[in-house]
């Protein structure tokens, strides 16, 4: 696979919670040539299995979600449209802000700002609360309410461009990055002998509350299961409680009640066998990935999660390094090839 | 109208360092306008003259028409400013971070998460914004001010950093050149280069009287070309053609909408640095009248053009204003609608054929 390709068709693509629709086939496409199975469920989860052969084979899941924030058309007004969210978005970074409106025909659009000539300094200082403000479509009241119908989802609109020596900058690498890690752990096990069942999985609706991971760790019914999400890198407005990472040292694992202790320690012995870096960080209790939600399903599922640093989160321009990406999809395949004494022992491998 | 309107938008050229859209426009006047280098010349702040005499042709069919001035006629310079909004590096921290200020009033409000451009090897960056999760309530009810935000150019030190960008670099933003919706256009910078579009599609036509065409830098700044303009050209008249501010939002009060997308050009009456001349606000009205273009004044006195410099220069200048209305004014994603720029256009083009005709005098 060619990863930087790769990143800007996923990223490009736009998939708001509960729209996973536009991009489960994109995924499916890029993880199909490294798993021997794949489909996509009625829910657009996708899943990719690679099998090791073995009867009644225990299963290790990885997975990271395929859906972005976004915004959803709630009304017209004066040919504007009213908007909610789907997902944490961070009021102050919407006027002026360009969308795509996911419309049967796709519109142009913009969250409108008043012109700053004649603001009182005050109302400046001031960010513009979320239902104050209205997309631009360009188009008269009419047409606007025929074309554009009330739940239309909206994407936001943003170039994907290369930063500096190693880094990218789009909107999505929050979570299609860890998605093509995934993917990238699913090439390099490619035709190597595996212990257990590998289910590679692209989860949707994370970001309004995990509920693509609970269905398909359901539907799966691993033994255990790597959950792969961004997580915050430092940037220069962080209180040193702010960040659990920094940009470019390498993939990152919380250690906390989420993460079941074996198979943090199969990860980090897997790292060290590699060489791999890995920034290590406590996460007391709810790591806010879908690791919390698989956790207790059915009877309680192995968790851990590894994370890719990055910056500006939920935003239509975050920043991931592309060596930190590579890293985390060795270690994840790592893993799989060898989870460690303590889980073999655990699960009879 | 939207000839040329792409190119321009598209090049860099925040106030002080206006050189590629200057370049674009020498090279376009005299590949499409017919006009030498000659009849170019720039001044040391940069603002770019191009004298376009009388067109024969045009002279004889206006004099047959009955529609040339019998005695002198007024000497004419059209003006836009070349420069828009932007930022400068004013200082690299060791991390490889980026700290800026304004040039030009931009909206703190409009420029978080945006992707820019720093100096003229156009190193592409990005206005951070902290993570919402990071975040409270009553952080996020603020909007953080220039002097707290920074750009990242994915450098991991002063010195990587510094391998590709320099202290006093010019920062500009990316925005590409849409048309969407009903006849709307959408890209960085409408205010001015519509302006400048706009000066370039008359110098192409054949009018009958001479024109000077006044590209002017710095206009964000305080219309500080527009005094080297006005004092060299020394015209009888100046009009001025411009993005306009607008505020058309359905949550925006009607007394503080200032113009409307689609209702037509706005034709100078008051604004924040002019009372424009009377007798030329009532030509334009009259003229648009008669040719059935809608037309708009402000209905806020807010925003300026370079007239309100040149009204004062020398003994005093007349001074006449064409502008279309630009939401979004002073960020990435201006819009102005099609319609408007058409009959903006087609108003200054009767605006001149008047002049000749001594309405002005």
């Amino acid at each position: 696979m060619n990863i930087l390709d790769d990143l800007e068709r996923l990223c490009t693509e736009t998939a708001p919670s509960g729209f996973e629709c536009n991009v489960s086939g994109l995924c499916a496409g890029i993880l199909e040539p490294f798993v021997d199975e794949i489909y996509v469920d009625p829910m657009y989860n996708v899943v990719g299995i690679r099998r090791c052969g073995r009867e009644n084979a225990r299963k290790l899941m990885i997975c990271a979600h395929i859906d972005e924030i976004g915004l959803i058309v709630t009304g017209h007004e004066e040919g504007f449209l009213r908007f909610g969210q789907l997902g944490g978005v961070d009021q102050r970074m919407l006027p002026g802000r360009e969308v795509t409106v996911l419309s049967k025909k796709r519109h142009f659009g913009v969250i409108g700002a008043a012109a700053p000539h004649g603001a009182s300094p005050e109302s400046m200082n001031k960010s513009i609360p979320m239902k104050d403000l209205r997309i631009d479509v360009g188009l008269s009241q009419k047409r606007a309410e025929r074309e554009i119908p009330v739940g239309t989802p909206v994407s936001f609109r943003s170039p994907f461009f290369e930063l500096g020596k190693d880094c990218v900058c789009s909107k999505s690498l929050d979570d299609r990055a860890c998605f093509l890690a995934v993917c990238r752990a699913a090439e390099l096990l490619k035709d190597r002998q595996l212990h257990w069942d590998v289910y590679f999985v692209g989860t949707i609706s994370e970001e309004v509350g995990l509920r693509g991971a609970t269905m398909t760790s359901f539907a799966i019914d691993p033994d255990v299961c790597i959950a792969s999400d961004v997580c915050q890198a430092w940037t220069p407005d962080c209180k040193p409680t702010d960040y659990i990472s920094k940009l470019g040292e390498g993939p990152r694992m919380p250690i906390g009640a989420n993460v079941a202790p074996a198979v943090a320690h199969g990860i980090t012995a897997a790292a060290a066998e590699k060489r791999i870096p890995v920034q290590i960080t406590v996460s007391p209790s709810r790591t806010g990935t879908d690791a919390w939600a698989v956790q207790t399903q059915r009877e309680g599922i192995a968790t851990a999660v590894l994370s890719l640093p990055l910056r500006y989160m939920h935003t239509p321009q975050e920043v991931i390094n592309l060596r930190d990406l590579e890293l985390l999809g060795e270690l994840m395949a790592e893993f799989a090839l060898e989870p460690g004494e303590e889980v073999r022992t655990c699960l009879n491998i | 109208m939207l000839e040329y309107l792409e190119e321009l938008c598209l090049l860099p050229g925040v106030s002080s360092f206006e050189g590629p859209v200057r370049e674009f426009i020498k090279s376009t006047a005299m590949e499409d306008c017919g006009v030498s280098e000659e009849d170019m010349r720039t001044d040391i702040m940069g603002t770019l003259y191009i004298v376009k005499k009388a067109s024969p042709k045009a002279v004889k069919a206006a004099k047959k028409a009955g529609r040339l001035a019998e005695g002198s006629i007024p000497k004419l310079m059209i003006a836009a400013h070349m420069d828009e909004i932007g930022f400068i590096v004013t200082h690299i921290e060791d991390n490889g971070y980026l700290r800026f200020a304004c040039m030009g009033g931009i909206d703190k409000r409009v420029v978080l998460g945006r992707k820019v451009y720093v100096g003229q090897a156009m190193v592409p960056g990005v206005i951070g914004l902290k993570a919402i999760h990071l975040t409270t309530k009553e952080d996020r009810e603020v909007a953080p001010d220039f002097k707290e935000m920074y750009i990242d150019i994915g450098a991991s030190s002063r010195e990587e950093a510094m391998e590709n960008v320099a202290l006093g670099d010019e920062v500009v933003f990316h925005s590409d050149f849409v048309e969407f919706g009903e006849g709307r256009v959408k890209a960085k910078a409408i205010d001015d280069r519509f302006g400048c579009a706009m000066m370039l599609k008359l110098m192409k036509e054949e009018l009958p009287m001479d024109v000077t065409y006044a590209f002017t830098v710095q206009e964000e700044l305080g219309t500080r070309g527009a005094y080297g303009a006005a004092y060299s050209v020394a015209p009888d008249i100046a009009i001025v053609f411009e993005g306009a501010s607008c505020s058309d939002l359905p949550t925006v009060s009607a007394d503080n909408k200032i113009t409307v997308v689609g209702a037509g050009p706005v034709i100078g009456l008051v604004d924040g640095g002019a009372i424009y001349d009377r007798g030329l606000f009532e030509l334009l009205t009259g003229l648009a009248d008669e040719a059935g273009l809608p037309w708009q004044v402000k209905q806020k006195i807010a925003g300026g053009t370079d007239a309100s410099t040149i009204q004062r220069s020398l003994e005093g200048i007349r001074v006449a204003n064409i502008s279309v209305a630009v939401r979004n004014i002073h960020s990435a994603s201006t819009i102005a609608s099609e319609e408007d720029m058409d009959n903006a256009y087609r108003l200054a083009k009767l605006f001149v054929e008047a002049l000749a005709e001594g309405k002005a005098n």
